[in-house]
């Protein structure tokens, strides 16, 4: 397994790896990705949270 | 996580407020307590677990005794007493305070149990404190509870970590820690934006697209309702394999014991066979005597009667000379055998019936006759009864010995089969076969639900593509098309993104696993971490990848290696660039706390596990006693020690003898006399 300069692990060469992911998305979904990310872990400690309403208000941020 | 000090009140054996500071680096990372058996080691480990997760681990005896037995002797009756526990530490770069507290009011003798309160602040920057909202939550989300039993641990119990089973827990605990629940969580609530966003493109997208999109909107719910059938199917199917796994168990056992249970059926027959034998000798002996028996008796009396009867023959009386029938015959005729007429009262009937009195019966006669002939036989007979009781007697005396020795032999097999769970093995044979026929109609099914999700997931993929191509008029469908879009590829990111980490992390834990492994034990044994998160031990015989039964010390040092690469891969993912951004610097952090840390491991394996987690454990709190920590544990941890503490014990037995412990040069109390039981926690500052 190795490890690239910029900290992404890939493991092995017929495998994806995460950068590539996130390479082929465009800008606005990679900002989407990353703030449903934040989101969802800024809120992990509530078992009972339902993101719906964070997540819809990011998507029309990006989206205006 | 790192842990900055702990207070406890009246927490257990630790009477009044007494704190601890756990504060170390990465350079000396290890806090080092020591404590004689029952001083409160143990107590101390569970202090954190009860703060954390308000619950003391299984093996605490009189959990509801939790203040202090001497406080709560003192304590009237009508009074209250506090108990409580405090842990101070950092996490993702906020400083949190926990405590968990109760007032217990004293009704009695015996401690109620109690229901305490758990709060938490965190500190800003500022140093202002606030109070966490949902504070377990909060807790479960630094250390979800199934994870923390990695890192608060008794050593000696460590190895029920790799206990089959153990690891389908492990898997679901361990996903917060390497950031994967909020992966999962945006996959469950991102359909719900989509549908929130779509619903514009229903109303106002115009006939194609409202129609394309209520298909897309079907195509969902369905996609939606085969996903939980799915995710019942795959629990429903766990739970048959582990049903299947413990009938096999049972064959397996049954198979194991099956000779000696055939072995005991053939002897428990025998025995039967052998009692019936030994109740017919008896009963024929019985016989024997019953109709023979009092031959046995007749020697003498044979002897004498013979004798008396020779006495007579000799003298004549016997055989009689005249029959009393004769005479009777004669006095009936009324006639004499000369002619001269009897008649009743004259003289001649007179001398013939005189003669009636002297003349001997016929029935004696042939008595007599008969008795002769068989007093001679009766001496031969008794012979015969005297070989027929003996042979009797033996038959009797070998089928006793045998019935003894079956019993033995019986008795021996039964204590071999005694541990063993024997079932009808045709019973769990059917079983087996009817769970292998669920199982395999689940597996259909998965197998079938799998092949419609696909269809869906392609069906919907065609949908949106028809859907962007579709003319939309309206310019809040417009928008909410392009939305939904950008959502649905966010998604279908995150689902790969999940799948890359998801095999990533089993990878990384199993190379790690292998490498400590390898550094704590000197035998060719090699782990491996399956898909499935379970542990195995492989041994390579001539290139055979053989599995190795693995002993409690093997599981201990598995289980230790295990914990060190996922304390390892928690703090190295953190620092990882990922989708999420950055993280604070001590992300994936998390303490080591273990009670009797080196359990049954011999010297070596000390040695070994003592330098391994002191090198990879961010920080680490051992509690050992004097016996188990001083020596080689010591020697190895001392270069990375920041904090040195007695568990001091105070005991009210006078017969207990004094001692101390030498730390560092300096003589400390380990063991002291007082009024009443109690411990302190003191902390070694020379």
């Amino acid at each position: 397994m190795a490890r690239n300069d910029e900290g992404y692990l890939s493991v092995s060469t017929t495998s994806r790896t995460e950068r590539q992911v996130l390479e082929e998305l465009s800008p606005e979904e990679q900002a989407l990705l990353k703030r449903v990310l934040q989101i969802e872990r800024a809120k992990l400690n509530i078992r009972a949270y339902d993101a719906t309403e964070d997540l819809l208000a990011a998507v029309k941020e990006i989206i205006l | 996580m790192r842990l900055h000090s702990i207070l406890l009140t009246n927490f257990r054996q630790f009477a009044g407020v007494q704190q601890f500071s756990l504060r170390s680096d990465s350079i000396k990372p290890v806090t080092l307590i020591f404590g004689a058996n029952g001083a409160g080691k143990t107590t101390l480990l569970n202090a954190f677990s009860w703060v954390l997760y308000g619950t003391l681990s299984d093996d605490v005896e009189q959990q509801q005794r939790l203040v202090t037995d001497s406080v709560w002797r003192e304590t009237a009756i009508g009074d209250s007493v506090d108990v409580s526990a405090e842990v101070v530490f950092d996490h993702d770069g906020h400083n949190y305070r926990v405590q968990r507290r109760a007032r217990v009011h004293k009704n009695s003798d015996q401690q109620p149990p109690v229901a305490p309160d758990v709060q938490m602040w965190t500190t800003k920057a500022d140093g202002s404190s606030e109070l966490v909202g949902a504070p377990q939550e909060m807790i479960y989300t630094i250390l979800p509870r199934g994870v923390s039993r990695f890192f608060f641990f008794n050593g000696e119990r460590i190895e029920n970590l790799v206990k089959k089973g153990a690891y389908s827990e492990v898997r679901q605990d361990i996903k917060v820690l390497l950031d994967l629940e909020q992966v999962e969580r945006a996959l469950v609530h991102l359909p719900k934006v989509d549908r929130r966003l779509t619903a514009d493109i229903r109303k106002h997208g115009g006939d194609k697209a409202s129609e394309i999109q209520k298909s897309i909107d079907d195509l969902n719910d369905r996609k939606g309702s085969l996903r939980e059938e799915l995710k019942v199917l795959e629990s429903d199917l766990n739970a048959l394999n582990e049903e299947r796994e413990s009938v096999m168990n049972l064959l397996r056992q049954n198979s194991e014991v099956a000779p000696i249970q055939q072995q005991r059926d053939t002897v428990t027959k025998e025995l039967e066979e052998a009692r019936h034998s030994l109740e017919a000798a008896l009963s024929e002996r019985a016989s024997l005597i019953a109709t023979r028996g009092f031959l046995a008796f007749t020697e003498q009396l044979a002897d004498s009667t013979k004798a008396i009867a020779d006495a007579m023959y000799r003298k004549g009386a016997l055989p009689a000379p005249l029959k009393r029938e004769f005479v009777d015959q004669l006095l009936e005729a009324g006639e004499c055998i000369c002619g001269t007429p009897l008649e009743m009262h004259t003289e001649p009937w007179g001398r013939v019936t005189s003669w009636r009195q002297r003349a001997g019966l016929q029935a004696v006669e042939t008595v007599w006759q008969r008795l002769s002939g068989q007093i001679d036989p009766m001496t031969s007979d008794r012979r015969t009864l005297r070989d027929d009781l003996g042979q009797s007697m033996k038959r009797i005396g070998d089928h006793r010995d045998r019935v003894d020795r079956l019993e033995e032999v019986k008795s021996e097999l039964d204590g071999k089969l005694r541990d063993s769970r024997l079932e009808n093995v045709q019973a769990l044979e059917s079983k087996r076969i009817e769970l292998d026929t669920r199982r395999s109609e689940k597996e259909r099914r998965i197998g079938a639900v799998g092949h419609d999700l696909e269809q869906i997931v392609k069906d919907i993929e065609q949908k949106t593509r028809d859907r962007k191509n579709a003319e939309v008029t309206d310019e809040l469908a417009a928008k909410a098309r392009a939305r939904s879009d950008l959502v649905q590829n966010v998604r279908r990111a995150l689902e790969e993104i999940l799948e890359i980490r998801t095999r990533d992390m089993r990878h990384r834990l199993d190379e790690e696993l292998k490498s400590v492994f390898r550094s704590i034990t000197h035998k060719n044994y090699v782990p491996t971490l399956s898909d499935g998160f379970e542990l195995t031990l492989h041994t390579n015989v001539d290139g055979v990848q053989l599995p190795v039964p693995k002993s409690t010390g093997e599981n201990q040092i598995l289980s230790l290696s295990f914990v060190a690469a996922v304390s390892k891969l928690a703090r190295e993912i953190r620092k990882e660039r990922r989708a999420e951004g950055q993280s604070a610097d001590d992300a994936g952090t998390y303490p080591i706390v273990m009670d009797a840390a080196f359990g049954s491991l011999d010297h070596n394996y000390q040695e070994a596990v003592s330098r391994a987690l002191a090198q990879m454990a961010p920080q680490l709190v051992v509690l050992v006693s004097k016996s188990q920590g001083l020596g080689k544990v010591a020697t190895e941890l001392n270069p990375y020690v920041s904090h040195l503490g007695v568990i001091e014990t105070h005991t009210c037995l006078t017969s207990t003898v004094e001692e101390d412990i030498e730390l560092r040069g300096y003589s400390h109390p380990y063991i002291r006399h007082a009024a009443t039981d109690f411990a302190l926690l003191k902390e070694i500052t020379s």
